[in-house]
């Protein structure tokens, strides 16, 4: 199987609201994959509808290789979700959590999943309701990885958390993947958040997919540029699509090019602004990379 | 199945302290049960009220829990819903479902049925009375239940069942306004309440729109669990609902009665003569003045079998073709004359007899002897031009037919007590009185247990062949349940054995005599409708002015 989740032209419409427009996505198996995007972009309607719990308007998707309208218990047996507004069993205590889950799982493994709680330090005999929300998402978290599934989705799973916890939870996905090839698909609206974790990042705006591709290939393909001229200098009138954002700041021009070539974009800058004294490409890393892009999204609406 | 006994489990431990608190109400209402009300029971003493509120106060509390049980059952698996933890877990939907259904079921109706069945053989009833209360219980139960069930289908929380609750009931009420009390009072809709199959119609008719509306709503909104859980509750509401009284409608049999007609070859009525009087009636609109006729009937069984009128149509038909039929029911009041005697009257010559199965007469009741009744009034407008014409009178007559039998011999030792199907009683106590004795009994009974007459209590010697008639009857009685057809009763009731000055040359109530003495208690069997005609041919209307003429 290529792909643990893919869709096609899928859609979800609530009333007039187009929650998720056309989207196709693919979701390497063994990837780690980020669906970043601002509040209100779709993220979460986007899984819920791979998740089959709410149907697509048009379009399809299938995750582990079965459709989505078909996904039920065989197929959630495999799949280990967690979300940040999923209703939790509050009258259990974590411990009741684990032993309500594991009959449901062929594969759960007891001696995994006490080592889960350990490691996540969580309170095995304090009941849920009782417990903080970065508790009972790290005991999401553990019921959702003892028996190790093959796709891992959450849904904004650090929203709310504070930084300790967050560190846990991350580095519980972290330790618990292993060596084994698994795959997770992570939502956020913070980059930051899943900027550890992921491998392959996609951005989602409006419902729209803007962007899917490799972390490696987008760290290399973005530059933060900025030329440097005698004298003050506008931005041009026409530039090359992928400059990002030019702005003039008196004899220096700025942008983000989201094509960056080290052997052809200095001479390519060269030729679109002759009069450059010097030039300077700095590596992004992914957090400016999406602010910029959220940023070109926000300009082109 | 495996996955459904977990969930069971899982929710009978999650819900441990609120099943605390349902033991305790149950346990409550059975001590409360048990106790009865306090001696002596006259009218609605105040002691009584206190036990009747208490019983109403746990029947309520049962109620209330059941909807509490119900709701968490049901509201904390949410059933529909994208954030419901169970949907993205390989739980089938139809596990939770009967999970849920199977546990509501257990706690709310099987529990019941087993605890009470349990209470009321405790009590001293048979076991196939004991079952047949626990059994009305547990169908008050699942009624409630049921109801509990699509309230809480469609709801969020307690607080919502709370106001969809009393929406409900504002809307049966309304309902039952509408297709019950309003046709009743509108005489065009009159037929249709006595056949009660319009009524029956229409409930039905409602029932399967809304039954339909909310499926087809739940399966738009990919509810189908819910919707699954919405019918049973709605096919289980409506199979109770046809239990309430509005079903029976007036086509309801005599308490007591048998449908059954009675085959008695050594039982007949004869016309013995008709007497025609004049019958001045009365002016407020319901009858009109008119005549009266009477016939004597006379008993040729003996006095052995007791009947009482439960129905007569009389029909009158005139040469010229018109004719009229009307038709009363349970109307005790058109017989005349009552039996002379009692037993009340003659305790210790009709006990030996009564003992051995003979009759006693009560008023109302034929026994043996001679009766006078009046089985025709005719108003004097309607049928003056026809006066003097002679037509032919017949006149259907239904009784019912019943005889007393012993139910309990109770010796009178404190604690000892007898019991036959349906019915329990249990000897408390005797205290002395002025002219007679006291004695405290406590009786626990079905409610259809009923008889078709009074129950009569006795003091028996049999070994001076005499007895003591109780001069009061139980006069008041201990509800369990609010609704009528699921009534387990009990009463504690203090019976006045009074002497009259007569009788008590005779008796000596004292230590001895009751040392040999037992209590009987009897009770009317009923034995069936016995049907008889009469049929008077030349039958003559007088003008109004004159005096009625037998033919």
């Amino acid at each position: 199987m290529q792909y643990a989740i893919e869709t096609d032209r899928l859609s979800r419409r609530f009333g007039r609201i187009e929650a998720v427009r056309d989207f196709t996505l693919q979701v390497p198996s063994g990837s780690v994959f980020a669906l970043v995007g601002p509040n209100g972009a779709g993220k979460t309607t986007l899984i819920k509808t791979v998740m089959n719990l709410m149907p697509p308007t048009s379009g399809r998707a299938s995750v582990l290789g079965v459709d989505s309208r078909r996904v039920g218990p065989p197929v959630l047996a495999r799949i280990g979700y967690v979300s940040e507004n999923q209703e939790l069993p509050e009258w259990l205590s974590v411990g009741g959590l684990m032993n309500y889950c594991a009959p449901f799982y062929p594969a759960w493994d007891p001696a995994f999943a006490a080592a889960l709680a350990r490691q996540l330090d969580l309170p095995v005999d304090r009941p849920l309701k009782h417990c903080s929300r970065g508790m009972k998402m790290k005991a999401a978290l553990l019921v959702s990885l003892a028996y190790r599934p093959e796709l891992l989705v959450m849904d904004e799973p650090f929203a709310g958390l504070d930084a300790l916890v967050r560190e846990e939870f991350s580095q519980g996905i972290l330790e618990a993947t292993g060596d084994r090839p698994w795959t997770v698909f992570v939502s956020s609206h913070d980059i930051d958040e899943v900027e550890r974790l992921a491998d392959w990042i996609g951005i989602i705006n409006r419902g729209r997919l803007e962007l899917s591709e490799p972390v490696s290939s987008m760290l290399s393909r973005f530059r933060q540029v900025e030329v440097m001229f005698d004298t003050d200098t506008p931005v041009p009138a026409q530039v090359p699509a992928s400059w990002l954002l030019p702005q003039a700041a008196g004899p220096v021009i700025r942008f983000v090019d989201s094509a960056f070539s080290d052997s052809e974009s200095p001479a390519r800058i060269r030729a679109a602004l002759p009069s450059a004294r010097d030039i300077q490409a700095t590596p992004m890393p992914l957090r400016q990379i999406f602010i910029a892009l959220a940023r070109v999204y926000r300009l082109s609406e | 199945m495996k996955l459904v006994r977990h969930l069971v489990r899982f929710d009978l431990q999650s819900l441990s302290p609120v099943l605390v608190v349902w033991a305790g109400v149950l346990l409550l209402q059975a001590v409360v049960l048990w106790m009865g009300p306090p001696v002596p029971v006259v009218g609605l003493p105040s002691e009584m009220r206190v036990n009747l509120s208490l019983d109403i106060a746990t029947i309520v509390m049962r109620w209330a829990m059941t909807v509490v049980l119900v709701a968490l059952l049901v509201q904390r698996h949410l059933l529909v819903g994208t954030t419901a933890f169970w949907r993205s877990r390989p739980i089938p939907r139809a596990s939770i479902l009967a999970s849920t259904l199977l546990n509501a079921l257990f706690l709310t109706v099987i529990v019941p049925l087993v605890w009470f069945g349990g209470v009321f053989l405790g009590m001293g009833l048979h076991a196939s009375a004991a079952l047949h209360a626990a059994l009305a219980i547990a169908g008050e139960q699942a009624f409630i239940a049921g109801l509990a069930l699509a309230l809480a289908s469609v709801s969020k929380n307690l607080a919502q069942i709370v106001v969809l609750g009393v929406v409900t009931v504002v809307l049966y009420g309304l309902g039952g306004e509408v297709m019950w009390t309003l046709p009743r009072r509108l005489a065009p809709f009159a037929i249709v309440l006595h056949t009660g199959e319009w009524v029956g119609i229409a409930f039905w008719t409602v029932t399967g729109i809304l039954v339909t509306l909310i499926s087809v709503h739940q399966h738009l909104t990919l509810k189908t669990a819910r919707s699954l859980a919405l019918i049973i509750a709605l096919v289980a509401v409506v199979v109770l609902v046809k239990r309430f009284p509005l079903w029976t409608v007036t086509s309801a049999p005599p308490a007591g009665a048998s449908s059954r007609t009675l085959q008695a070859p050594n039982l007949s009525l004869d016309l013995e003569s008709v007497r025609v009087t004049s019958y001045p009636g009365t002016n407020d609109g319901a009858l009109q003045p008119g005549m009266r006729y009477s016939a004597t009937l006379a008993d040729p069984t003996a006095g052995t079998i007791i009947l009482k009128p439960v129905s007569r149509t009389t029909t009158i038909q005139f040469p010229d073709g018109v004719s009229d039929r009307s038709t009363s029911r349970f109307a005790n009041s058109w017989l005349d004359d009552a039996p002379a005697e009692t037993l009340a009257d003659q305790p210790y010559a009709s006990v030996s007899a009564a003992i051995g199965g003979a009759t006693i007469a009560e008023p109302g009741s034929m026994a043996a002897g001679r009766y006078r009744f009046t089985f025709l009034e005719i108003g004097a407008d309607r049928y003056a031009v026809r006066a003097a014409q002679p037509a032919t009178l017949s006149v259907l007559l239904d009784l019912l037919a019943y005889r007393y039998a012993i139910i309990a011999r109770v010796p009178l030792d404190a604690g000892r007590g007898a019991r036959s199907p349906r019915y329990a009683v249990e000897f408390e106590g005797i205290a002395p009185l002025e002219d007679g004795v006291a004695v405290d009994i406590r009786e626990s009974y079905v409610r259809d247990w009923q008889p078709a007459g009074p129950t009569f209590y006795l003091l028996l010697n049999q070994r001076r062949r005499q007895a003591v008639v109780a001069t009061n009857r139980r006069e008041s009685s201990f509800q369990s349940t609010l609704l009528d057809y699921s009534s387990m009763l009990v009463s504690r009731t203090r019976l006045e054995m009074k002497l009259s000055a007569t009788a008590a040359r005779q008796v000596t109530l004292n230590r001895a005599w009751l040392a040999d003495a037992e209590l009987i208690v009897l009770k009317p069997e009923t034995l069936g409708l016995v049907s008889t005609s009469i049929r008077i041919d030349g039958f003559t209307l007088a003008r109004p002015e004159q005096a009625p003429q037998a033919p």
